[in-house]
Order: structure tokens, then C-alpha cells, then sequence
């Protein structure tokens, strides 16, 4: 674990940044500006997962919350509404649901789990001690993901699979079958 | 809709620059992913950001000309398809569905060629992202309302 | 060729019902990695049955897609769809990893949202799987919480270590359970109850369910409904309980049966009538679990009345949707004023409708009048006297409603405009009369599928076996 004030300072920084850049998020009219500070947002979360020395959860986070996310955002709204319009009601009271999960899930952690950098995971330390005899594989994530639990990798191919054929069904009509679209 | 004409000589001169630096960046996270950090899933996402970016610069038309439709579809169903046959030698020759057998290069940890089916399962998986993003990328930008 | 591969599934699963039969617990180690580092599949009498139920309608309904889907765009997506989603039920429920319960939920949520929005060109599809995506997003969302708040606190996603670990009560050091627990559990019985419809969860199910293609509607209500009751079966026998259960679960259910009798009544339209009912049929079968979390030996007379019952709706129901699929194909309409005596017109679908009906409502001579007859019997027998005098009540106003069903559609005399109205082709009317005679066999012969349901109830109990097996 990083030690020492200036990671506690950075640490911080960028949880704050984080809150502060989800709030503006919510609180944009304009829908594309909305999606594109939802990118800077995505951003500071790959950078507080680097601190917290998942970087291959922050690579993960960079691609599809940066560069995917931004760019699926920016299609819809172009082919949508780009300024929001109506009452806020509804949004309030979601929000206000969202807080309350929010608030339990906060108490839980805080009163049953151990402090910050404990470290934590049965099943987690068999994977680091055993890897390299195990599989051979420098990434200990990656020997995760494809031998360990390789079946759950299997079974998020299939539902990208599936979502992808999901979409081609409830747009195919706009999209022909094949290389020609009907215009 | 300017995806589908591309945009000016500035745009499309630095994405004609930085799409192999891209593609090339995805290639080693794809290929290292048994040894560092990422792998087919996020070097996947990346070539097809790269091909976004194309899309963006170049008008989809370009692009499609390119890289068709159909041939993405192939391409994802091929590396899925790819995922379950590697599992399946598993099965076969190592009696568990899924089991990193011998038949695949153990190598030295840390070398290119290590760690067994790591690596094919990372192609397959970057062949199965990379063509299943574009393919939506596609349906989603010749979508038009109805009525329109 | 789907046909084909779920009929070799539907072989494979009956292959493994009758290795649990012999009392073994089948368990594939995935990548050859035992029970805490790598995933497993655990089968054992439970796993198999409900399997076997789920393999069994899919091939029904594939059969009777043939027939049903000819002419549509894109058959080749519906099918992939189909198969699509019977691979997730499947590895719903024969895994033994609660983490890769979740991800085969996802494949079988998505590839349900995709079925129920299969006919893009109209609206109403559209609409109403936007409102399933958001709500089983929402469900798949706070499930995935609960798994990571378990995993946090025990260490393991492998439902046979959880259980042994939290009954011996070794939590990770630093963590106490007595928040991370109940929290945990109440994320995943919200979950799974959404993907169940459980009764203030259930409002996706009326417009889901209707707006699909019948066949999937069939699967939707058969058994994709059932799928979340598996789980939330598997999770609160798993997951020790320090709160007593089964009164919650009780005033669930009958809440939830209530809601779904009582709008039932009030619908216009074949399909969402059968939506309703098949809320209602999940608060009898929630009633059932609720017998048997209060133990003791009406727990499992309970347990196997519900397990039936799980068996006997998914063939009723699925027989059901399968002749409004039928009707509908003919008609062109689902309303039911426009439908009046269109049996005149179909009469070998009339016979089954009658059989289905007649099943549906609960009358002696066929299945579903064993099952709910027993779980009524199960809760007097556990004390439950009045919830039993409520499930009574609600399976007298099934009645009524499933009568005036049959008297529309049967019973009075044709309209004009249903004068061109045939029956449809073989290879609907097939699967159909197959799930009609099962209807007649298991009502009048119900000794093979009561010991089957029964050895399902014992697996489901021998929790200490299930763990040995897992962890080995």
C-alpha cells in the first residue's frame, strides 16, 4: 500500500473531484456537455483505482468509461433530445432512493468491514501466492479472468454476445441485414 | 449527422496519425496480457475506439467500405466461437471443461509465449469486443427515427 | 437446429435427473480447480429437476416457434435469442458459484429483453421491454451488490463454502456479520424477487409477458419466472437465517397471489390474463417455501408441494400461452370481446384450451389440482391456517375467471368476423397436445412426479450433503 501524506492528500483530492464532477453530471441541462464531463468523471475513477494499485481495473475503466461510454453517450444524444426538457420531479425522487442505498451500503461498510488498506480475501491470497506455479502467468488478474474463473469470463462474452444481438434485433429495421442500409 | 460525412483536414490528418499509435498500444495489451496489465477485453475496446475515431474523421461510409458490416459479424462470431473451442480441448485432452492443458506453449513465465491458452483466449476475446462494438457502432449511427 | 440442440439438452438433463435419483451430487470442477479458488457446477435432485422443467418448455415452445414465427424477419436472431437464453437458465441453475449465478442471469435477463422486443415494427414490444430492461437492470444491479458485500465478508463466492463458513461463523478477521449479513441478503431477495415478480416487484410481468411472441412468452412465464424462484430457494436455505422467514415470505406471497388473482379478473386482453395469473401462481409456490423455511416434517411436505407446483404451473402455463399463441396466430387480436367462441372455429385448440384451463383453475381430474390441493393441505398442517384460508379464496377466484375464459372463448356463440378462423398447423398444435396429455398424466398418475419433486425437496434440505459434494 502507498503510504504517507502526500497519497493521502492526492487520495482525497480526487475522491472529492470525483463527487463534485458526478453532481455537475447530474445537474447539466445540455445533455452533451453532460456526457462529455461524464468522460472527466470516468477519468478520476481510473485514477483513484490506479491509487488504489488496480491498474488493470483503471486500463479497463479508461477504455470503456473515458473512450466507450462517451462515445455510445454522444451517438443516443445526437439521435435524441440534446436538452433535457420537463419537470425534475421523477429525477428527485430517485435521487432520493439512490441516497438511501447509498447510506446503508456507507453503514454496512463502515461498521462490519476492517480500515482502509486491511488486507482482506481468502480465496484472493490463494491466487497471488500460487500463480506463477499454478498457470504461469505474470498477470495475476488476467490468470484470473481466463483460468481460475474462466467460466464467468465465458458466460460476460456471452452476455456482450447477446446484448449485441439484442441491439441489431431492436434496430433492425433501421439497419438491413446486410450491407445495405435502407436509407 | 457529421459521422457520416467526416469533418475537416485537421481532424482527420491527426486521426490518420494516431490511429496505429492506437492500434499498435492495443496489440501489446492484448499480447501481454498474460504478463502485464489488461487484455483481450480492454485491448478489444480500444481497437474499436480506434475505429470510432476513424468513423468520427472519416465519415461511417469510409469506414464501412473498409471494414463491412457482415465482416464484423463473422469476426465476433468467430472469436466467440474461438473461446468455447480452446475451453473445449480443455475438456478433452485435460478432462475439465476450460483447463489450461499442456498441448498449449507453458514457456518460461514471463515470455511472450507462456502461460498456456492465456493468450489464444485473449485473441479470441479481442477479436469477440473489438467486432461487437463496431457492429453496434454501425446500428447505432444509420439509426433514424421513425417518421423521419 | 435449435430444436435439435435443445432436445439433446433436454437429453443431457434427464441423463443427470437420473444420476441425482441415485442420491449422487454430480460436480464438474470448471478449469479443474476445486471448490473455493474456481467455479463448479453442483447437480444434485433439486438442480436436476427444475433443469429438466426449464429444457422441457424451451423445447416445447422451439417446436412451436416453427410454426408461430413462419414469415417473420430474422429468424435466425430469434433462434440464437432462444438458445441464448436457455444457456442461461441453465447455468443459473446448475451452478454452484454465486457470482457465476449472477453473470447467467445477465445472459438470461439480456436475451430476454431482446425476445420481448422481437417485434421492433410495433410499439408496445418496445415499450414494454424498456420497462423490463430498467427494472432487471435495477435487479441485476442490486444482486451484484449483494455478492460483492458476501464476498467482502466471507472471503468466497462458492455458495457451498458461504454456507459452511457462516454457519461455523468464520467471517474474514476484522469483519463482524451483523449488518454486512442481513444487508447482504436483503439485496439479493430484492434481486431475485424482481426477476421472480414478487408482489411489489412484479409490474414489469403484465406488459413483458403479453407483448412478447407467444412461444416466449410460454418460457417467460413457464419458467424464466421460475428461475428467480430457484434462487431465491437456494439462497435463503444457504445463507443461515437468524430472523424468522417464513411469516415474511408468507405475507409476500399471499400479497403477491392476491394482486395477481384480483387483476387478473379485471383484464380484457388473453395474454395479459395470463400474465396475472402466472403473479398469482408464483404467490402459491412462495406460500410453499414459506411452509417449508418453518421446518419441520410439513417443511418438506411443503417444499415438495411447491417444487410440484413449480413443475405443474410451468407445463400449464406453458401449455396456455402456447394455445393463446395459437389463438392469437389465428385471430389477429388478443382482445377478448373480439375472440368470443372462436373455439367453435378451432376445435382441436379448443379441446387443449379446455384441458389447459380446466388444469389452470385447479379442477380435480388434472395436475395443477394436486399441487395447490397440497401446499393448501402443507400450510394447515404447518398452522398456517390463515394464510391457507387466503390461498383458498384465491384459487376460488381463479376459478371464476378461468370459467368466464372458457365461456367466452368456448362456449358462446362464434362471431361473425372469426368465420375464416382454422386450426393451426402440426407442428404447433404438436408441442401443444404433448403438454396437454402431460396435463391429464400427471393429474391422474401423480406418483412419478410426486417422488421426483420429493427427492428435489430432500436435496434442496440436505444442505450438509450438498457441501461435502461441493467442497471435495
Amino acid at each position: 500500500m502507498a503510504e504517507g501524506l502526500g497519497f493521502t492528500l492526492l487520495f482525497n483530492l480526487f475522491l472529492i473531484l470525483s463527487v463534485v464532477l458526478a453532481v455537475i453530471v447530474v445537474e447539466l441541462r445540455n445533455l452533451l456537455y453532460a456526457a462529455i464531463v461524464a468522460g472527466f468523471y470516468g477519468l478520476v475513477i481510473a485514477v483513484l483505482y490506479f491509487l488504489l494499485q488496480a491498474p488493470d481495473i483503471a486500463l479497463t475503466q479508461v477504455v470503456v468509461g473515458v473512450g466507450l461510454q462517451t462515445a455510445l453517450l454522444v451517438i443516443a444524444i445526437s439521435k435524441t433530445l440534446r436538452v433535457e426538457e420537463g419537470s425534475r420531479g421523477l429525477r428527485f425522487s430517485m435521487v432520493w432512493l439512490i441516497f438511501l442505498l447509498a447510506v446503508i451500503l456507507i453503514f454496512t461498510v463502515a461498521y462490519d468491514f476492517p480500515g482502509f488498506g486491511q488486507p482482506v480475501g481468502r480465496v484472493g491470497q490463494y491466487y497471488v501466492e500460487n500463480v506463477l506455479r499454478d498457470v504461469g502467468a505474470w498477470n495475476a488478474v488476467g490468470a484470473i479472468v481466463w483460468d481460475y474463473r474462466g467460466y464467468d469470463t465465458l458466460g460476460e462474452t456471452l452476455v456482450l454476445f447477446t446484448a449485441i444481438i439484442v441491439a441489431l434485433v431492436v434496430f433492425r429495421h433501421a439497419h438491413g441485414k446486410g450491407d445495405e442500409p435502407n436509407r | 449527422m457529421p459521422t457520416e460525412k467526416g469533418m475537416s483536414l485537421i481532424v482527420r490528418t491527426v486521426a490518420r496519425l494516431l490511429a496505429p499509435v492506437m492500434l499498435l498500444v492495443a496489440a501489446y495489451i492484448v499480447l501481454h496480457g498474460h504478463i502485464t496489465h489488461g487484455g483481450g477485453f480492454q485491448g478489444g475496446v480500444l481497437v474499436s475506439c480506434t475505429l470510432l475515431l476513424l468513423i468520427i474523421a472519416f465519415g461511417v461510409d469510409y469506414v464501412e467500405a473498409k471494414v463491412t458490416f457482415n465482416f464484423g459479424q463473422v469476426f465476433r462470431s468467430a472469436g466467440a466461437t474461438a473461446i468455447i473451442l480452446v475451453a473445449l480441448v480443455g475438456l478433452v485432452f485435460g478432462f475439465w471443461f476450460f483447463k489450461n492443458v499442456g498441448v498449449y506453449p507453458y514457456g518460461f513465465p514471463g515470455e511472450v509465449f507462456s502461460a498456456g491458452s492465456l493468450t489464444l483466449y485473449n485473441l479470441a476475446e479481442m477479436a469477440n469486443v473489438s467486432a461487437s462494438f463496431l457492429v453496434a457502432f454501425y446500428v447505432l449511427i444509420r439509426f433514424r427515427r421513425r417518421g423521419k | 437446429m435449435a430444436v435439435g440442440a435443445s432436445a439433446a439438452t433436454m437429453a443431457m438433463s434427464l441423463l443427470l435427473l437420473f444420476e441425482t435419483l441415485k442420491g449422487n451430487i454430480v460436480v464438474h470442477k470448471m478449469a479443474g480447480w476445486s471448490a473455493p479458488v474456481g467455479i463448479i457446477l453442483v447437480v444434485d435432485g433439486f438442480n436436476a429437476f427444475i433443469a429438466s422443467i426449464i429444457v422441457g418448455v424451451v423445447l416445447a415452445a422451439a417446436v412451436f416457434s416453427i410454426g408461430y414465427m413462419r414469415g417473420e424477419a430474422s429468424l435466425n436472431y430469434y433462434y440464437a435469442l432462444v438458445m441464448l437464453m436457455l444457456g442461461g437458465m441453465m447455468g443459473v441453475v446448475l451452478t454452484g458459484d454465486l457470482f457465476n449465478l449472477f453473470v447467467f442471469l445477465e445472459v438470461m435477463s439480456i436475451s430476454a429483453y431482446g425476445l420481448v422486443a422481437f417485434k421492433s415494427y410495433e410499439m408496445e414490444p418496445l415499450e414494454a421491454s424498456f420497462k423490463y430492461l430498467i427494472m432487471g437492470g435495477t435487479a441485476t444491479t442490486i444482486i451484484l451488490l449483494g455478492v460483492a458485500l458476501i464476498y467482502g465478508a466471507v472471503g468466497t463466492v462458492n455458495l457451498a463454502d458461504i454456507a459452511c463458513r457462516l454457519r461455523s461463523g468464520s467471517l474474514l478477521p476484522g469483519v463482524s456479520g451483523s449488518l454486512v449479513l442481513p444487508v447482504s441478503l436483503a439485496l439479493l431477495v430484492t434481486g431475485f424477487g424482481l426477476k421472480a415478480a414478487v408482489f411489489p416487484l412484479h409490474t414489469w410481468l403484465p406488459d413483458a409477458h403479453p407483448a412478447a411472441p407467444s412461444p416466449i412468452s410460454a418460457i417467460l412465464s413457464g419458467v424464466t419466472i421460475k428461475v428467480g424462484v430457484y434462487a431465491l430457494f437456494r439462497i435463503l436455505f444457504v445463507i443461515p437465517l437468524n430472523v424468522d422467514f417464513a411469516f415474511a415470505v408468507a405475507v409476500l406471497s399471499v400479497l403477491t397471489m392476491t394482486v395477481g388473482n384480483v387483476m387478473a379478473m379485471l383484464q380484457t386482453d388473453i395474454k395479459r390474463l395470463l400474465a396475472f395469473s402466472s403473479i398469482a401462481n408464483i404467490g402459491y409456490i412462495l406460500l410453499a417455501l414459506s411452509v417449508g423455511l418453518s421446518g419441520g416434517t410439513y417443511g418438506v411436505y411443503g417444499l415438495t408441494s411447491g417444487l410440484l407446483h413449480v413443475l405443474n404451473h410451468a407445463i400449464m402455463k406453458g401449455l396456455l400461452f402456447l394455445t393463446a399463441g395459437a389463438i392469437v396466430h389465428a385471430a389477429g387480436t388478443r382482445n377478448l370481446e373480439e375472440l368470443v367462441g372462436i373455439g367453435h372455429r378451432m376445435k382441436a385448440t379448443a379441446i387443449i384450451l379446455v384441458i389447459g384451463v380446466l388444469a389452470m383453475a385447479g379442477v380435480p381430474p388434472f395436475n395443477g389440482f394436486i399441487s395447490e390441493f397440497s401446499i393448501l393441505l402443507a400450510a394447515l398442517g404447518a398452522g398456517m391456517g390463515f394464510f391457507a384460508a387466503l390461498m383458498l379464496a384465491n384459487i376460488l377466484l381463479a376459478f371464476s375467471y378461468y370459467l368466464r375464459l372458457l365461456y367466452i372463448l368456448v362456449w358462446q356463440a362464434p362471431r361473425e368476423s372469426l368465420s375464416t378462423v382454422r386450426d393451426p398447423s402440426p407442428s404447433m398444435i404438436l408441442p401443444m397436445s404433448v403438454l396437454a396429455s402431460l396435463c391429464i398424466v400427471f393429474g391422474v398418475w401423480p406418483q412419478p412426479v410426486l417422488m421426483l419433486s420429493h427427492h428435489a425437496a430432500l436435496s434442496l434440505l440436505n444442505l450438509n450433503g450438498y457441501i461435502a459434494a461441493s467442497l471435495s
